[in-house]
């Protein structure tokens, strides 16, 4: 895919280095933009995760996710996946780093960070930047959507890997 | 929305490490977050760099233009409120074809200039329009076909097999996005009156 965009671009001649620098360029203010978000989220969630409560909220569920065969080390990522891309990333590194990336955890994880995007960040950024404040049913039907993604992964995951 | 969300998880992760004796865990996750996030903006950064590097180039050889004019015939189904050849279908049709090859930040620049172009047509400039609320559906359930940020991130950790759960992915995405659909059909019938 590299190549035949480059390609492409060379085809239809565009100044295609300069073009490429000019993008890379954009990507700092992006950065710049995440950094704070990122600080913010990361902070709240390991507090949240570190402090214990999660495991504490988990040993409620671990008998209905064992139930399902499905591991109960799954459920954090699955809950924060709406609200913080880059928390559920943070989340999905560690699982990598503990289980790695092709064991049954490291899949699962994967296919649900990737089946959905951050819900509560593009409803906030979309919405926000043309000054709608009433949302209606918009973040019921998101999130609806949300958990219709989580629970086909699973289903998915175990009919492809197992 | 945010603001609780983010009050909560802090307000219950300190106050339960205070009650269970924790907090030293708690003093040095404070310490830590902020290098934690560090390192992984560092990251994800040549990643980032990288593809809007290239969707600046696929933007100005007018390749995504090409590819929305292919779409055009789908979206009018699925939003028929939208006038035909109006700007904000190609805009849409940018900001999905950016989202399936998985180049999530290009698509924002696209989605924020369809939204705007949507607000065009509405009618009452404070609430959400149908379009507004099937287009942002349809965003947050992903679209993804090219996870490329989870590819790298497997590739990061040796995985043997990085792209094997991309059929994966696109399955559940597909469920999502129709789940997501079907929900918004419904509702707006519902929320007309």
């Amino acid at each position: 895919m590299v190549v035949f965009i480059v390609v492409y671009g060379f085809i239809k001649k565009i100044d295609i280095y300069d073009t490429f620098i000019e993008g890379v360029k954009e990507s700092f203010s992006c950065i710049l933009n995440l950094f704070p978000t990122f600080i913010a989220m990361i902070l709240a969630v390991n507090l949240f995760i570190n402090s214990g409560v999660l495991d504490f909220i988990l040993s409620f569920f671990s008998p209905l996710f064992t139930l399902i065969k499905v591991p109960v080390e799954i459920l954090p990522l699955a809950l924060v996946r709406p609200i913080s891309g880059s928390a559920s990333l943070a989340y999905l590194n560690s699982i990598f780093a503990t289980h790695g990336p092709d064991s049954f955890l490291g899949l699962l994880g994967s296919v649900i960070q990737g089946c959905t995007d951050t819900t509560f960040y593009v409803i906030t950024l979309y919405f926000g930047s043309i000054g709608i404040k009433k949302i209606r049913y918009s973040l019921f039907a998101s999130l609806f959507a949300d958990l219709v993604g989580i629970i086909a992964s699973i289903i998915i995951v175990n009919l492809l890997f197992t | 929305m945010v603001n609780i969300v983010w009050l909560v998880l802090i307000v219950v992760g300190i106050s339960y490490g205070f009650f269970t004796n924790n907090l030293e865990t708690v003093n040095s996750t404070i310490v830590d977050s902020t290098k934690i996030s560090l390192d992984m903006l560092f990251k994800i950064f040549p990643v980032i760099a990288l593809w809007m590097g290239l969707t600046k180039i696929a933007e100005k050889s007018h390749l995504l233009e090409k590819l929305s004019n292919k779409l055009s015939f789908v979206l009018t189904k699925i939003f028929p409120e939208i006038p035909k050849g109006h700007e904000s279908l190609s805009l849409i049709a940018s900001n999905m074809i950016a989202n399936i090859f998985g180049l999530g930040s290009a698509a924002t620049p696209f989605g924020l200039k369809a939204m705007s172009s949507l607000q065009k047509l509405n009618k009452k400039k404070d609430t959400a329009s149908r379009s507004m609320i099937t287009f942002l559906v349809i965003n947050t359930s992903g679209l993804t076909i090219i996870p490329t940020t989870i590819i790298s991130l497997r590739m990061m950790y040796g995985s043997l097999e990085p792209t094997k759960i991309v059929f994966a992915c696109i399955l559940s995405t597909l469920f999502a996005t129709l789940g997501g659909f079907i929900i918004d059909r419904i509702l707006a019938r519902r929320y007309k009156n």
